[in-house]
């Protein structure tokens, strides 16, 4: 009993702290400037709800919004064919290379954005592929590869082989056996790694800040710092553009909540 | 069902990437058009980024044949994420903004900067307004020519709460270090924050030294530290951090000086919490408008107060100056465009028009501010920056190390809380021989 009261009483107490954030973003973003610094944690003796309608429209998000659901779908639709297409060969067959692909693609996860962010612009503009969404999908997908390759390499590693074996008496080619197998086994891993590089996508501030400078092409992060002035911000509408960009990454987390979780822990274990 | 599915997915994709390939096209819209890039810091909702929008609609309507692509960033982070990537990529923009003088040099000697002279010349009536200081500001020692036209300048110096001042039995604003101590003291005594500091925004911190060095050492000393004929660590130096951990020590910052935002300083000084606050003009906006504050009548501005030893550098003050830069590497149509757009953004003209919309200072002299159209407190900051007999902007903007901004103002953070002067100007100096 006591040990559940202490249980508990923790997790209250971090369930509070995550929110907190959350709440204060809501509550800032009915403020004006003026009441956020003088009173950050009381509720609004106004409520400015124009906040959002200058959000909305003034600073472009509704454009923004599209294009962001654009670029992030098309980067996880590709990552979850490419990826799960290398991580069938990689944990499936025993390829003398295998070994050395597998380790090649976990360096990938080495790399920081930060650190290629000069050779990468060079080319982008060498190939002058500014503004241009494609490219940035592919940058998306590019960095986010290794991740999923590796969890999807692990997960079908635990996938018993009895299964593709009696695929493969009754004839099955090898394609057959990844698209009426292995993929729709794997359908609780494809859907972990979706979710993150969704939010990856989603939440990517820094390839399309140097990419993108067509206002019609941008993502609703970058949206977010039309509102950043050199000296000062307007924080209502700049809170109430945030409350609208964390609204479709919470909303699928929540959806997908359990999804995400069994994902995650899925493949550690060997049947 | 799962070959429906596989269609049904592929179909998704292609419409997906067609969207966005076909979104690309359309921004191609360069068909034999003059591209002209800018990545200044005039972004966001201000007053002032508005103005500047508006000269560029201005020029554009003026020329079909160009495009300008507006990249700036107000944010400084973003800003300077793209302005590196930028220079070493090698896709500079056509009009941007470097900060500090003494690191101009190597994109001097590489050819990126423009010198600005002979078009300064070419057009007397645009260039022979700008005040001398301001201009001098972008002549970088080595190198002949001015490689910046600068584009906003203004005092940085002590807001004040007279009305706050009053009650605490200070009738004159303080004009030496001596009465400042002792305002001090006697703001200490009603319960008010002597000087509202944000130092999680380090700048606040920084400008406050860059005032006590200059009133101690004069704004030429800055220039010594960059050619390191001074020491961070020399006695007169280290005595400039020392007067820093004075004012701490008399808790002229209020307690929590060191976990708050520049931003939150600011919403202090505005209710009265505080009684002064070191800034620039850049606020003025707000600490005239009866909306933002109950002290709109009672806002004063003054220089900090010299030393009574060092009357000399009475004078001597921080002021903003911020440039336009040049790429030094255009040429034909795209290069005369380029100018154009620049003298219409800094023209006598546009000076009036950020001066009455924005109280936004560009340093000409042959500005006709429609006095009615301004506030005193801004026409104050224009007269006492007149007065000015030396002028600089930040201690490190003489050095040519980069990281100086960073290691200076984190420094100076620390005294604040607790660090010892002599060991914030050895980790300064460290910086500077580790560099060698």
């Amino acid at each position: 009993m006591k040990k559940k009261i202490i249980l508990y009483v923790f997790v209250i107490a971090m369930a509070l702290m995550f929110i907190e954030p959350m709440l204060f973003t809501l509550v800032s973003s009915l403020k004006g400037n003026k009441e956020i610094f003088s009173s950050p944690f009381s509720l609004p003796e106004v409520f400015r709800f124009e906040n959002y309608v200058i959000a909305w429209q003034e600073a472009n998000m509704s454009r923004y919004f599209l294009n962001s659901i654009l670029i992030s779908m098309a980067t996880v639709i590709i990552l979850a064919i490419v990826s799960s297409m290398a991580s069938f060969t990689l944990s499936r067959f025993n390829f003398k290379v295998n070994k050395f692909l597998a380790l090649f693609f976990l360096l990938g996860m080495m790399i920081p954005m930060h650190t290629v962010l000069v050779p990468v612009s060079y080319i982008i503009g060498a190939l002058e592929l500014k503004n241009n969404l494609v490219a940035l999908v592919l940058l998306y997908v590019a960095f986010s590869l290794s991740f999923s390759i590796l969890v999807l390499t692990r997960f079908m590693k635990g996938i018993n082989a009895s299964l593709e074996e009696a695929a493969l008496m009754d004839g099955a080619s090898y394609f057959q056996i990844y698209f009426k197998v292995i993929l729709p086994m794997s359908v609780p891993a494809i859907s972990t790694v979706s979710i993150f590089n969704f939010l990856g996508a989603w939440n990517n501030i820094l390839f399309p800040l140097l990419f993108i400078n067509d206002d019609r092409l941008k993502p609703i992060a970058l949206g977010l710092l039309n509102f950043s002035g050199e000296r000062g911000s307007e924080y209502g509408p700049l809170m109430a553009a945030i409350v609208i960009t964390i609204l479709v990454p919470l909303v699928v987390y929540l959806l997908f909540q359990e999804k995400i979780e069994s994902g995650l822990a899925a493949g550690s274990v060997k049947e | 069902m799962k070959k429906k599915m596989l269609v049904v997915l592929m179909v998704l994709l292609a419409t997906i990437l067609t969207a966005c390939g076909g979104s690309s096209d359309a921004s191609d819209n360069a068909d034999g058009k003059v591209k002209i890039r800018l990545l200044t810091r005039m972004a966001g909702t201000s007053s002032q980024a508005q103005i500047y929008k508006d000269i560029i609609k201005e020029f554009e309507a003026k020329h079909s044949d160009v495009v300008v692509v507006d990249e700036s960033q107000g944010d400084e982070s973003a800003f300077n994420n793209k302005l590196k990537t930028d220079l070493a990529s090698g896709t500079l923009p056509n009009i941007f903004r470097v900060q500090g003088v003494a690191n101009l040099n190597e994109y001097i000697e590489s050819g990126l900067l423009m010198d600005m002279d002979p078009v300064l010349k070419d057009d007397p009536e645009w260039g022979q307004n700008f005040t001398e200081g301001a201009l001098k500001y972008y002549q970088v020692p080595g190198h002949e020519g001015t490689y910046g036209i600068p584009m906003e300048s203004g005092l940085i110096g002590v807001y004040y709460n007279e009305e706050l001042l009053k009650k605490a039995g200070i009738n004159e604003f303080p004009e030496t270090w001596s009465e400042l101590t002792a305002a001090v003291k006697k703001l200490k005594g009603i319960d008010v924050t002597p000087i509202a500091l944000g130092a999680k925004a380090t700048y606040m911190a920084g400008h406050l030294h860059n005032q006590i060095f200059y009133k101690w050492m004069g704004t030429e000393a800055a220039k010594k530290l960059g050619t390191r004929e001074l020491k961070w660590t020399d006695s007169e130096v280290v005595k400039t951090l020392e007067y820093v951990e004075d004012l701490n020590k008399l808790d002229a910052f209020g307690k929590s000086a060191a976990g708050i935002s520049d931003e939150i300083a600011v919403a202090d000084f505005l209710e009265g919490k505080a009684a002064m606050i070191i800034t620039g003009p850049w606020n003025i906006g707000k600490f005239t408008n009866p909306s933002e504050t109950e002290y709109a009548e009672a806002i004063k501005l003054a220089k900090f107060p010299y030393f009574d030893e060092k009357p000399e550098f009475k004078d001597e003050d921080m002021q903003i100056i911020s440039p336009y830069m040049v790429n030094g590497k255009l040429e034909g149509k795209e290069k005369e465009y380029t100018i154009e757009l620049l003298k219409m953004l800094t023209s006598a003209e546009a000076a009036k028009r950020f001066a009455e919309e924005a109280q936004f200072l560009i340093p000409r002299s042959d500005i006709a501010i429609d006095n009615s159209k301004v506030s005193d407190l801004f026409l104050h900051n224009i007269e006492l920056g007149a007065t000015s007999t030396g002028i600089a902007v930040d201690v490190f903007d003489f050095d040519p190390l980069p990281s100086m901004q960073d290691r200076t103002r984190n420094s100076i953070v620390s005294i604040l809380i607790g660090g010892k002067p002599k060991d914030a100007a050895k980790e300064i100096q460290d910086e500077i021989d580790k560099s060698k």
